[in-house]
């Protein structure tokens, strides 16, 4: 737990990336392999349930200082965070009589805790403080309270792990990406791959918005477009035809071998229906990149569909049973616009324009009505374009978006015209 | 009537006809210690310790000033007043004022921890005692030096190892001191800013003992910095002065730094946490080693620290005033721009404090020469104000 406290201390004081990445590339080099699985989890996102209040937590610090509960909240008010109020309040540092236990141990005996009562969780709480020091109290509460948050983003961890374990980014990213339990994976068997859960996503490409005039882009041939969608970006994944439960996978009806992901790595599957269709229609090993959005019934106009606004898809999303008539009020389409992996194959390092070719064949041979390809916009030169981007609202898009032909899927958001090239918004 | 009583000029005793720390021109003042808050410009005489002398010299310029020895009495009109070490800083006296029996002491502004340098803190026993507040949460509970200065140096040498400066930010009167002698067995030379190299001059010329510190100069190399200490007050902090460091680890030094919101809203890469205020713990003990009877809290958490007193029996009331307007009393924000414009003189917004720099407060061109670059000595207005901050225009 010291050696993760010192971690977060020095990615939330650090101004520089890089001192960050040596930060984490220090912390996956020297830590135990228990921890490093829990510190790859809670910057990815996922943290445990919470199994003590707040108010209890703070109760009991009362109990502990002896301070009266005004002053104890004129401290909370001028500190702004309860975790760190706590940490400072705390009496003594008891790090000289801890054992140093490692936040593997401490955050598995959190989660148990939850079946304890509050004389249990009490005494386990009280206990740890008692062992700690200033900066591990404070991340102990953060844990608690779940609001650890720590300004690096999931980027940063890929690339600090792809240093210091030798992998590809990519391929880290990858295998960090989808549903496993901290508590049962090991960190050798997460970067590996060995034991792949079969719903794994891989890390979605996000696109920049356009900052410099087109014709700096080069020459139009160069480029696809496609309307940009207003739904909620999702992969779909195809795996896992005969039902194989994968090994480490919390995610469910694993046998139903067909899986949404959102873009904020949220299994989705079971907000949709609908697509189950697609899984006897989708060859095994195929993972679509594209929009869920909700489709007209009647076709007019240019388009082979019509999208409706994003709030009808609304009125799907936060529901828990989606019935009968939701799915027949917005029935919802997937739009793919790329392929990342075909025949159970990564097919991220290929160009776009093989991707597209590929994935015209997958989607016109699945031939569902709710499964779209997305159009591409055919134009001449940047003129053209501009003048069509206007009937964008006619179409119900956003914009357009602009994809170098012979790009490769990227992850996350790259900068740069190189000749990989890149998405743009505009 | 209070021996003692908070007027419209500052804390006043009537009997002796004395105000301690004025914030208004008066005929005569009693100075605590020469930080700008509490030592302020235009009074007619002053009266301060002997170390405090040189500084209010360097700051307010030529006055009459009256010197002591701690525990030295001198008689005001019957009453006696004399000075007691109160740990802040070089010079800085708590004023114990005594008549007829009654015995009243402030502090000014006070920490318990002896730096080395301010002198060992005195409790004075007495029947009302007036505290400062800066820190007065429970939130704030400093760490011994030593291992602040360990942790500070640890800092700097892992910064030279990646062959960067290390730049500290420190008040130019206290802190840069207190940091620099902490500091003392770093290998190589440690540069300062021209307002840390004046006081030091000061200091030095009033015999204090102080390490070798080299001045900053504009036509020192980039490269020279690399790998070394830079000590420079908050004025400079994010200014163009810091260009010349090239790249440059940040570390903040003030009791601020406690909270960690503090550290990244300044973008320090560092914070550390060392005040030349008592902590919670220390404010109340002094408290409670005084044996005062009554207690006025003035300047910082006057209100949580009066309320607190309160509930433990001791009677305690909130007395204004306006101290804590730079310095390390302010926060982040007021002290830059003392620090930045290196006048002795605030009394309230920042932008206000240049504007008195440049039309000419008693003692402020000594000052300013002090945030000069060292090109010549009677550079002002905008020249001055590059090694400032905020207030630049660019």
């Amino acid at each position: 737990m010291r050696r993760f406290a010192l971690l977060a201390l020095q990615l939330g004081t650090s101004t520089k990336t890089n001192d960050r990445l040596e930060a984490l590339h220090d912390y996956f080099q020297s830590a135990d392999d228990a921890d490093k699985v829990w510190v790859i989890a809670l910057f990815s996102g996922r943290r445990p349930r919470r199994t003590v209040t707040t108010t209890q937590l703070w109760e009991w610090c009362r109990e502990l200082t002896g301070l009266p509960a005004w002053l104890f909240e004129e401290s909370y008010h001028t500190v702004g965070d309860l975790a760190e109020t706590i940490a400072l309040l705390l009496p003594g540092d008891g790090a000289a009589s801890g054992k140093g236990e490692s936040l593997a141990f401490y955050l598995e005996r959190l989660m148990r805790l939850g079946s304890e009562d509050d004389a249990g969780k009490k005494a386990f709480i009280l206990g740890c403080w008692a062992t700690m020091n200033k900066d591990e109290r404070f991340v102990f509460n953060k844990l608690i309270t779940g609001g650890f948050r720590i300004g690096i983003s999931q980027q940063t961890v890929v690339n600090a792990l792809a240093r210091a374990t030798g992998a590809e980014a990519s391929v880290v990213a990858h295998r960090i990406s989808g549903d496993w339990d901290p508590s049962s994976t090991a960190f050798e068997t997460l970067l590996s791959g060995a034991g792949e859960d079969l719903s794994r996503p891989y890390p979605f490409y996000l696109a920049y918005a356009l900052e410099e005039a087109l014709p700096a882009l080069g020459h139009p041939d160069e480029w696809q477009a496609e309307w940009k969608w207003d739904g909620i970006r999702g992969q779909l994944i195809r795996r896992n035809a005969d039902g194989r439960p994968g090994p480490n996978s919390a995610a469910g009806p694993v046998e139903e071998g067909l899986f949404l992901w959102s873009r904020g790595e949220e299994l989705i599957t079971d907000k949709f229906p609908e697509y189950q269709a697609f899984r006897a229609l989708l060859p095994e090993g195929t993972v679509l990149d594209g929009e869920i959005i909700g489709l007209g019934s009647r076709p007019e106009g240019e388009l082979p569909f019509v999208v409706l606004p994003f709030a009808a898809l609304q009125t799907r999303i936060g529901r828990k049973n989606v019935t009968k008539k939701h799915l027949n009020e917005v029935p919802v389409g997937f739009i793919a616009y790329d392929l990342l992996e075909y025949g159970g194959e990564d097919w991220r390092g290929k160009p776009l324009e093989e991707r597209r070719r590929r994935l015209e064949a997958v989607v016109t041979t699945a031939a569902h009505h709710l499964l779209r390809l997305s159009p591409i916009i055919p134009f001449d030169d940047w003129d053209r374009l501009a003048e069509i981007r206007t009937a964008a609202r006619d179409h119900g898009s956003e914009g357009i978006m602009l994809k170098r032909k012979t790009s490769v899927y990227q992850v996350g958001r790259k900068r740069g015209n190189g000749g990989s090239g890149r998405w743009i918004r505009w | 009537m209070s021996l003692i009583e908070s007027t419209e000029k500052g804390l006043y005793c009537a009997q002796g006809q004395f105000y301690i720390d004025p914030w208004q021109p008066v005929d005569k003042a009693v100075i605590t210690h020469a930080h700008s808050d509490h030592a302020r410009a235009g009074s007619a005489s002053y009266l301060c310790h002997r170390l405090t002398l040189p500084l209010l010299e360097l700051r307010l310029g030529p006055n009459v000033y009256q010197a002591v020895e701690w525990g030295e009495p001198v008689y005001l009109n019957g009453v006696r007043v004399s000075l007691h070490p109160a740990g802040h800083i070089v010079g800085s006296s708590q004023v114990r004022v005594e008549y007829r029996g009654e015995v009243w002491v402030v502090s000014g502004d006070y920490k318990i921890e002896n730096d080395g340098l301010s002198g060992a803190f005195e409790a004075v026993s007495c029947h009302v005692f007036v505290t400062e507040s800066t820190f007065g949460l429970p939130i704030y509970n400093w760490k011994p030096q030593s291992q602040l200065f360990a942790g500070m140096q640890e800092w700097v040498e892992l910064n030279a190892a990646k062959d960067r400066a290390s730049v500290l930010i420190a008040y130019s009167l206290g802190k840069a001191q207190r940091v620099l002698r902490g500091l003392a067995s770093l290998a190589g030379p440690v540069y300062v800013h021209g307002a840390v190299w004046n006081v030091h001059q000061a200091l030095l010329g009033a015999g204090v003992p102080l390490p070798a510190v080299e001045r900053v100069l504009p036509d020192m190399p980039k490269g020279l910095f690399r790998g070394k200490l830079v000590v420079a007050p908050p004025g400079a902090e994010g200014s163009p002065w810091m260009r010349r460091f090239g790249e440059y680890a940040l570390g903040i030094c003030s009791g601020w730094m406690q909270v960690r919101g503090n550290v990244r809203r300044r973008n320090a890469d560092a914070g550390f946490v060392i005040s030349d205020h008592a902590d919670w713990k220390g404010l109340l003990d002094a408290i409670a080693a005084t044996g005062a009877q009554k207690v006025l809290v003035t300047h910082g958490f006057q209100a949580a620290l009066a309320r607190y007193l309160g509930e433990k029996g001791i009677e305690a009331a909130e007395v204004r005033t306006e101290y804590g307007e730079d310095e390390e009393g302010a926060g982040a924000a007021a002290e830059d721009t003392a620090e930045a414009t290196g006048i002795g003189e605030t009394s309230g917004g920042s932008g206000m404090n240049v504007e008195r720099s440049e039309t000419g407060v008693a003692g402020g061109k000594e000052d300013r020469d002090g945030m000069d670059d060292g090109e010549t000595d009677k550079r002002i207005g905008p020249d001055a104000r590059e090694e400032g901050a905020g207030d630049a225009s660019d």
